[in-house]
């Protein structure tokens, strides 16, 4: 990507781009405790991070209090769930006043209120997990293409080329596929699929700090190699690192919801949001509830770590402030 | 796809052609007809507005109910642990909620306790069949060796409303501690897997059986006789019972009717106390049409083939 | 221009072969046993050790990854297993549908996208520019399948305007082309104001206006060319990106394009038709690539002087 104007080249949720904090700016970040101070402070002023860290607060709470929260347990089918006619029950607070279901029942008869906050497990669980995963490869070989040079830089790029050459979603629907679905499985694949972003950004980071003084004199008085990576280079990476591992969980929560919606997702009866939606989309003219909701629960999901991320980027890099 | 009268056959039929379009989703093939695109169904309504048109007097002779001669049911591969031990298979038959699938069928439907339907010479009024009984189903389990359940699977085809009936016994399993893994395939592939011996339950909801010939071998010879327990054989419970089988064969010679049906009654609650399917329920078919569109008092056969040839189209 | 188009396949090259290699190492190591999947599950082990040798499945890997390669040089990418169909034949069967949705979707994200992201820059800070960036976020935050569920219920069947599903008419195509496309309108135009307040920035933009030159001047002649360049880049990037939201879409939207059929192709676990999806895409996704690489050289020829590396940052 050498031609592109290269501090445009952010990362943005859901859609992979390069480079969440550009190489220029890293190397005047000295990560210290005075910088993660006055982060901090710039994350505390930042209203939207905010908004974003609070929402994001509220999900991880619905998720872990899920069984205290919900009314019902998500896989029991309720006789009073279901119309005399076997259709789903809209929201007994609007037809009757109650508490029942507050939400509505989905095609089965189960409460559509406690399948969403439960479903908050898996989305939150796969998001958080694959991108730890992606995140984890992809600095892994970023900074060894970046740091060891040719033929390793070589190879690895190259490798991370053909890799995004496959659609990302299709890619992964066919290993989940192949693999037979099961959330360990959605980890691995989404984490297996995802990494070539962050693998580039961090390549470009650590390619800019290789020539760097500190480096290069941390060679010269004999360190390792492998010594220099890890206490000279990789803390220089940690602001990209954490707001990648911010905005990658806004992808990978679409990427899981996509691939539950698809019925290749977290199997059943384990709710998860992208599966509500698949089972209830035939009946999205009469119970349309059964699609808005949970559609809801996944777009404030990843707007919520999308609002961070951005936060996040703009307080560990000043100078990109307001930009996007 | 379009369909045009041979020419040398007098009277019948009406029509000057018949346009068939596949490929059209269901509820938008609904939708259609009622803004008069379309004079037929081909697919039975969804069951998503199916209350709404069936409860509706304007549509009230727009929609045909038959009740369809069959049996829909969970398949029991009898060779396959622990369902190769009956009382497993009588603990599964105490299990399933049937009333409950009736409702997610918006009613389109039957209880079933045996395994011929009721429309078909043999059916037994008087057979009870297994009630639905958990506790029953839990004390089963525990005599054949299982008081905490176990793991196993079924097949069930990725169309509407499969899925969720599906679904609806995997719930029904867990309270008996049965952990039931969901397949969802398309059709060939579990006819493939069912037929071959490669499922321990199948779920035959889209696939089988609606009846051939109305004769109560049908319900045996393909779809639980010996014979058809080959590789890609329709005897989804690979079942072969070579007493029972010597009795088919001798009914078949039978001229006398109420002797043989009476040994088919027999027959068939022999198969029932072996448990080899979960008869769940007997099929209605329903047809909507447009209000222009007459035929055939009913417009349909039992054997749910539309008969274009006696179709006309009001003006 | 002609070099140039010539390095840029010779560097198209490595990743193609890449590509081959991924696919077929899945191919090799799959659980799934082709000789058996031709033969047909009632066939007998005599029959499908006899397929296994015709198909040449008994061969060292190398030299079936060889044939494999040469196999794909001539355009074959196997047998659908259900189908009994060629797979190359099923995809550009469905393809003009898919061509026809990724065009009319691509050409929702950039119009809307760019005019958003244009609006947004010039009247940056202002209320507009908030409320566009606020939805802009939203939109990125959006599943393209819940999208059209929505656009589906809203205008396909409360306010029916269009239709509900299906490719009969162009009528058809505006719902999915607008769920498949709004997502990646929503970040083009937040790249769009990005690169605007980029340009705007620089010094010849505030020479023109020390000038006394009229800002919509300024806009038009200095900072649109120059911020639209970095766009084209990101387009490339955007593609793959693109194509899964095409699968989702096809799919709500029941469009016959080769999405659904992949989709249908894991229903009936038909390896050799998802596969075979998977590699066409990839290579459409690399030729696509190239081609943007052209459109970007003639808006700015200075890029053909680069010895450009896909890897470098």
């Amino acid at each position: 990507m050498a031609v592109a104007s290269s501090d445009l080249q952010e990362r943005e949720s859901a859609k992979p781009t390069t480079c969440a904090i550009d190489a220029r700016v890293a190397e005047h970040i000295v990560v210290s405790d005075s910088y993660l101070t006055m982060t901090w402070r710039r994350l505390r002023r930042d209203r939207a991070a905010m908004l974003g860290a609070v929402l994001i607060g509220l999900i991880v709470l619905a998720a872990i209090f899920a069984p205290v929260l919900s009314p019902h347990d998500p896989t029991k089918q309720y006789r009073d769930g279901l119309t005399k006619g076997g259709q789903p029950v809209p929201s007994t607070l609007v037809t009757d006043g109650s508490l029942r279901f507050p939400l509505g029942t989905d095609p089965n008869g189960r409460d559509l209120l406690s399948r969403i906050l439960y479903g908050a497990r898996v989305s939150l669980i796969v998001g958080v997990l694959a991108n730890a995963l992606a995140v984890a490869i992809g600095t892994f070989i970023g900074s060894v293409a970046g740091f060891f040079g040719n033929p390793l830089e070589t190879i690895l790029m190259r490798f991370t080329d053909i890799m995004m050459a496959f659609p990302t979603l299709l890619l992964a629907m066919t290993l989940v596929a192949i693999l037979k679905p099961s959330m360990w499985i959605i980890i691995l694949v989404i984490g297996l699929v995802y990494w070539t972003w962050i693998a580039r950004v961090i390549y470009g980071q650590v390619v800019a700090l290789r020539e760097r003084d500190f480096v290069v004199a941390s060679r010269a008085l004999g360190s390792p190699r492998s010594y220099t990576l890890t206490r000279h280079i990789l803390p220089q990476l940690v602001p990209t690192i954490i707001v990648w591992g911010t905005l990658g969980i806004a992808t990978n929560v679409m990427l899981e919801a996509s691939l539950s919606y698809l019925g290749i997702g977290v199997q059943p009866p384990t709710p998860s949001w992208g599966g509500i939606i698949q089972q209830g989309q035939s009946f999205y003219r009469t119970a349309p509830w059964l699609v808005i909701f949970p559609g809801l629960a996944i777009m404030v999901t990843i707007f919520a770590f999308n609002l961070l991320g951005d936060g996040l980027r703009d307080a560990l890099d000043p100078s990109q402030k307001g930009r996007l | 796809m379009s369909v045009i009268p041979s020419t040398s056959y007098e009277g019948l039929p009406y029509l000057d052609q018949v346009k068939i379009e596949v490929g059209v989703e269901p509820d938008v093939a609904l939708l259609r007809l009622e803004t008069g695109e379309i004079h037929l169904m081909g697919d039975p309504p969804p069951g998503a507005e199916w209350t709404r048109i069936s409860n509706d007097p304007a549509w009230q002779d727009r929609i045909e109910i038959q009740p369809q001669v069959s049996t829909i049911y969970i398949a029991i591969n009898v060779t396959w642990p622990p369902f190769d031990n009956v009382l497993v298979r009588r603990a599964l038959n105490h299990a399933i909620d049937k009333e409950r699938i009736i409702q997610l069928l918006n009613g389109r439907g039957t209880v079933a306790n045996q395994i011929l339907p009721p429309l078909m010479p043999g059916y037994d009024p008087d057979y009870k069949g297994y009630d639905y009984n958990p506790e029953k189903a839990k004390a089963l389990l525990a005599e054949a060796g299982y008081p905490d359940g176990f793991e196993t699977s079924i097949e069930c085809i990725a169309v509407e409303p499969q899925p969720k009936l599906c679904e609806s016994f995997q719930e029904d399993l867990a309270q008996i501690g049965i952990k039931l893994t969901i397949n969802t395939l398309a059709a060939p592939n579990v006819i493939d897997d069912a037929g071959n011996g490669r499922t321990p339950l199948t779920w035959s909801g889209g696939l089988a059986w609606i009846q051939d010939y109305p004769d109560p071998d049908d319900f045996y010879g393909p779809i639980l006789g010996c014979d058809s327990n080959v590789p890609g054989g329709w005897n989804w419970s690979r079942y072969c019972n070579k007493e029972l089988h010597a009795k088919a064969m001798e009914l078949l010679t039978i001229t006398d009717r109420e002797k043989r049906l009476q040994g088919y009654k027999e027959l068939f609650r022999a198969l029932m106390d072996d448990a080899v399917w979960v008869p769940i329920f007997n099929g209605v078919y329903t047809v909507a049409h447009s209000e222009k569109l007459r035929g055939e008092a009913t417009l349909t056969h039992p054997e749910h083939s539309l008969r274009y040839e006696t179709m006309w189209l009001e003006q | 221009m002609g070099a140039f188009i010539a390095r840029r396949l010779i560097q198209a090259i490595p990743v193609l072969i890449g590509i081959s290699l991924l696919t077929f190492v899945l191919i090799y190591y799959l659980p799934a046993d082709p000789a058996r999947m031709y033969a047909g599950p009632s066939a007998r082990a005599e029959t499908v050790e006899r397929i296994r040798h015709e198909l040449g499945l008994d061969q060292p890997f190398w030299v079936q990854y060889f044939r494999y390669v040469g196999r794909l040089l001539q355009g074959d990418l196997g047998f659908s297993y259900r189908k009994q169909i060629a797979v190359t034949t099923l995809i550009l069967n469905r393809l003009p549908y898919t061509l026809a949705l990724i065009g009319a979707g691509i050409l929702v994200e950039l119009v809307i996208g760019l005019t958003v992201g244009i609006a947004s820059a010039v009247g940056r800070g202002r209320w507009m520019d908030r409320l566009g960036m606020f939805i802009a976020l939203l939109g990125v935050s959006t599943p393209p399948f819940w999208l059209g569920l929505l656009l589906l219920y809203w205008f396909g069947y409360l306010i029916p305007i269009f239709p509900l599903g299906g490719a009969a008419s162009p009528a058809h195509l505006v719902l999915p082309a607008l769920a498949a496309g709004l997502g990646g309108a929503a970040w083009y135009a937040r790249m769009m104001r990005s690169s605007m307040l980029d340009v705007l920035a620089n010094d010849y933009v505030r020479t023109a206006r020390g000038k006394g030159a009229r800002e919509r001047l300024v806009i038009v002649r200095h900072v649109l060319p120059n911020a639209l360049n970095p766009i084209i880049t990101m387009a490339g990037m955007d593609i793959p990106w693109f194509i899964g939201g095409v699968v989702l879409v096809e799919r709500v939207f029941n469009w016959p394009g080769v999405g659904r059929m992949a989709v249908e192709a894991i229903e009936t676990v038909d390896v050799p038709l998802i596969l075979g999806t998977v590699i066409f895409t990839a290579v459409m996704v690399v030729i696509s690539g190239i081609l943007i690489d052209v459109v970007q050289s003639i808006v700015d020829p200075r890029i053909r002087h680069f010895v450009r590396s896909e890897t470098a940052h």
